[in-house]
């Protein structure tokens, strides 16, 4: 029994005073990364990091606050390590939240900087991933947050919650946009950031997304085209919006909500030339009227109806010109879906598909249908009032 | 863990003088002999009274009365014994004077006549008045027992809400009789027996014959038969004796000072022990849920039972876990925290000299002090001690950065749902500090350990022969009737499944 009692006993010992504290680190012993931006490198290097970091006050009053801190490096890996150097407290990138990826760094390629992310235990999967447009990765962690003084969380927000706002956006996540670049037969479209001005302000904006051919930044898509998108992938949220120009008067519009919208994709590859019939169901809500239509008159209604199903058709027969001849990318993922509607079918396209998918013909059928006028009825008709 | 084995000195053997049942004298015929034998047993004994006196008809009738000053009620052996005695004319000297005595002229509910001295003088410690008489070899007993006791008062330790307020005082007699008036059928059973070599306390195991489970019964009284102990001040004590798994922090044996909540246990079958001197009373077979049952859930409407019933199991899981998890979070798995939430906690550990596992154990042990505190001290310095409590540990310590602002909150949450089970306090204290250390270690891994092991402990405990989480890890629903949440009676038709005998509690 006594035997027992002193083997229990250095086995525990053993086991608490060997291995330590397995992974103990105080809170306040290290600094939390917010965001990371990756540019392409200066003086021969291939990266140059900018890490953003937050840096906390001893007293409440002195808040809380971020600096940025920028090296060269020929791998992200040294150049977290360089980083570290510069900090006295341990870099930690359990709280990072965004990675943005500079233009110019997005055109060489972006799989080894997605894969280091993915592959360091501390960096969260949902990381989420921007591209820069016009401007360095850099400059976008360094504009002036209007919120928060931490420019990382301000872009998360932006991603996450204000992009329903403004209809569909793709997804963002690291894991997802690694899992999106490894398929065959869609293109990646990560979102894109802009630096706008406001009241001469550097102010961070939403700026559509950016189209991806393989790895490798092919172009830009503005915010409408972005929206298009959506409806075509079938992705679009509610809320979306929809502006119509009315034909007669080029200064008149009308804005609508999407309140509901399905699409349906219909694959027709046994012909010569491949075909893919595209249906748009969208349930829409007036959002803004110009003109003096009288929206409980079902007549004025089927009027409206129509400009907005041309003019949806027009748009997305636009977008997909430019997707077929100028990005060359299949944004729609029209050859993943024939990898899952008829594998065999896409056994012949596979080594191909890029060359096929400029050939096919994609026709888009809208069919909207109007819920709504809001709470209001009629529109303002101005001194007709009896 | 025989370690613990070191606090027993070695065996002695043990000296047997002092210990009762070991008179060897016989009473005689001859009064003065007789009152020697008496006052040689209570030899330096001044609360001792020897009072003797004779028949005025019958001088030759004479008597003499012991009793213990104090433990007697004086009216009645002055009016009942020693007056009748005096002035009786039916008496002679032949050899019917002690029935004579016994049937004629004492006026007293409780006579009996004796001629062993170990029971003459056990009863006489008990308070009766002890009659010898001239001409004759026994003793008559009469039941004079009369001291102050403690008025029947709510306990301050198990209040109810609603319900009897009555609750056990010191004296066993009025205790039998508190549960006598709650459950009154010839079912009912009182079996005395005394506790202690050399306190001779009384003690009285209650059960219903027909429901209590036969082998428990057994079981309890075999473990009983096993104590040989000098003196048993308060039921803990036999408790403790025979108590399953004695080192375990789990309690496997019911105390409780209320006669209703005593009533309702031997009511589902289980045994109840009484011990004088003392307003404790056990209760065995003892299962993990009771420590989260109060005696009102059963008297209140049962969501406001189930509810509070369901926040004790939460406040005992909080209390424990709630420091070692804050621990794990801040010192291991600090993605785990909201951003938001890890940058404050950061903010105010900014400049805090210690490492949050010793700013934790300090604050823990501090208010642990202030507990024992709280109840050893008198009351009247008790603002004194709320005061220095919580300015100077809670605001002047975060101030002064000895220690963050969120560990107070931490150590302030877990204190509260801490005092929320007063039953299972013991537990609540050594696995908290348990889990912290194993947290604090090995962060959320080590608590899930702890805590797995925890549960093998409470899976493996048994209570008399009753699985101790029975009801609480049951599929059937028609058995976790009395758990998380209290069903309604009209639901409750049977007695919880450890009682074997009727089980149908009501139709």
């Amino acid at each position: 029994m006594r035997k027992r009692v002193i083997l229990l006993l250095i086995v525990c010992i053993n086991v608490f005073m060997l291995t330590g504290c397995w992974n103990y680190v105080e809170i306040n012993q290290q600094m939390n990364a917010s965001g990371i931006a990756i540019d392409v490198g200066q003086q021969g290097k291939k990266y140059h990091l900018s890490i953003e970091v937050i840096s906390v006050g001893m007293k409440a009053e002195e808040g809380i606050s971020a600096n940025v801190l920028e090296t060269d490096s020929d791998t992200l890996f040294e150049g977290i390590r360089d980083l570290m150097a510069m900090t006295t407290k341990k870099l930690y990138f359990g709280h990072c939240k965004t990675m943005i990826i500079g233009e110019k760094a997005a055109k060489n390629g972006i799989a080894e900087i997605i894969d280091v992310t993915l592959r360091n235990h501390e960096v969260r999967k949902e990381l989420d991933i921007a591209i820069s447009k016009g401007c360095d990765a850099k400059d976008i962690l360094l504009t002036e947050g209007i919120a928060t003084p931490i420019m990382s969380y301000k872009i998360y927000d932006l991603m996450n919650t204000s992009v329903k706002a403004v209809g569909g956006a793709p997804k963002t996540k690291a894991y997802l946009i690694f899992n999106s670049i490894q398929s065959e037969g869609v293109c990646t479209v990560i979102p894109a950031l802009q630096i706008g001005n406001v009241q001469e302000k550097k102010v961070l904006e939403l700026a559509g997304v950016a189209v991806f051919d393989n790895d490798k930044l092919a172009g830009f898509l503005d915010k409408r085209e972005t929206e298009y998108l959506s409806f075509l992938n079938n992705k679009i949220e509610r809320s979306g919006l929809l502006t119509v120009k009315v034909s007669e008067n080029p200064d008149l519009f009308l804005s609508y909500e999407v309140y509901k919208s399905k699409t349906k994709r219909d694959l027709q590859f046994n012909e010569d030339v491949p075909s893919v019939n595209i249906t748009v169901n969208t349930s829409a809500i007036i959002g803004e009227v110009e003109t003096e239509e009288d929206f409980s008159k079902p007549e004025e209604v089927e009027k409206v109806k129509q400009l907005l199903e041309k003019n949806m058709e027009e748009n997305f027969t636009k977008l997909i010109d430019r997707a077929q001849t100028k990005l060359n990318c299949d944004i729609f993922g029209i050859g993943a879906q024939l990898q899952r509607d008829n594998p065999e079918m896409w056994g012949k396209y596979k080594d191909n598909w890029d060359g096929t998918f400029k050939k096919v013909k994609i026709n888009v059928d809208c069919k909207v249908k109007i819920t709504g006028s809001g709470i209001e009825n009629g529109t303002v008709k101005k001194g007709q009032l009896k | 863990m025989s370690i613990l084995k070191k606090f027993s000195a070695k065996a002695q053997k043990p000296d047997e003088t002092g210990r009762l049942h070991l008179n060897e004298d016989k009473l005689e015929k001859d009064l003065d002999k007789n009152i020697q034998i008496v006052s040689k047993v209570f030899i330096d004994d001044g609360t001792l009274v020897e009072r003797r006196f004779e028949n005025q008809n019958h001088s030759k009738v004479k008597c003499c009365a012991f009793f213990f000053d104090g433990m007697v009620d004086n009216k009645r052996i002055d009016e009942c014994i020693i007056l009748p005695i005096m002035e009786s004319k039916c008496l002679s000297k032949n050899d019917d004077t002690v029935e004579d005595i016994m049937s004629k002229v004492i006026a007293s509910n409780d006579v009996r006549k004796s001629e062993n001295l170990d029971e003459i003088v056990l009863e006489l410690l008990h308070g009766d008045t002890v009659l010898l008489i001239d001409g004759c070899s026994c003793a008559i007993l009469i039941s004079t027992k009369g001291w102050k006791s403690r008025a029947i008062s709510e306990p301050d330790s198990e209040k109810a809400l609603r319900g009897p307020r009555e609750g056990y005082t010191e004296d066993i007699l009025t205790n039998l009789t508190m549960l006598r008036r709650k459950i009154s059928t010839p079912d009912l059973k009182f079996k005395s027996r005394t506790f202690g070599t050399r306190s001779n306390t009384k003690a009285c195991i209650c059960y219903l014959d027909s429901l209590v489970d036969k082998k428990v019964l057994d079981e309890l009284n075999r473990r009983l038969d096993k104590i040989d102990i000098d003196g048993v001040l308060d039921i803990n004590y036999i408790v403790e004796l025979i108590k399953d798994n004695p080192l375990s922090p789990f309690k496997t044996i019911g105390v409780t000072e209320r006669p209703d909540v005593t009533a309702a246990k031997l009511l589902e079958g289980r045994v109840a022990v009484f011990l004088d001197g003392t307003p404790c009373v056990m209760t065995a077979p003892f299962l993990f849920i009771e420590n989260f049952q109060a005696a009102d859930d059963y008297y209140l409407n049962f969501y406001f039972a189930s509810i509070g019933r369901s926040l004790r199991i939460l406040g005992f899981l909080m209390s424990i876990s709630i420091p070692a998890i804050y621990v794990a979070f801040t010192c291991y798995h600090r993605e785990l925290i909201p951003t938001s939430l890890a940058l404050s906690i950061m903010q105010s550990h900014e400049g805090v000299p210690f490492p949050t596992i010793l700013e934790c154990l300090l604050m823990l042990i501090i208010f642990e002090i202030i507990r024992e505190t709280g109840i050893r001290m008198p009351s009247s310095i008790g603002q004194a001690l709320s005061v220095v409590g919580a300015l100077v540990i809670g605001q002047a310590a975060v101030t002064a950065k000895l220690i963050s602002a969120p560990m107070v909150i931490v150590v302030a949450v877990t204190a509260i749902t801490g005092l929320i089970n007063p039953k299972i306090k013991g537990a609540t204290i050594l696995l908290r500090f348990s889990l912290l250390f194993a947290a604090t270690f090995l962060g959320l891994y080590g608590y899930g350990f702890l805590m797995v092991g925890v549960l093998i402990h409470l899976l493996s405990l048994q209570s008399f022969g009753v699985i101790y989480t029975s009801q609480m890890s049951s599929y059937q629903i028609s058995e976790i009737k009395d758990t998380v949440v209290r069903a309604p009676w009209k639901y409750m038709t049977t007695r919880p499944v450890f009682e074997q005998r009727d089980i149908v509690r009501k139709k």
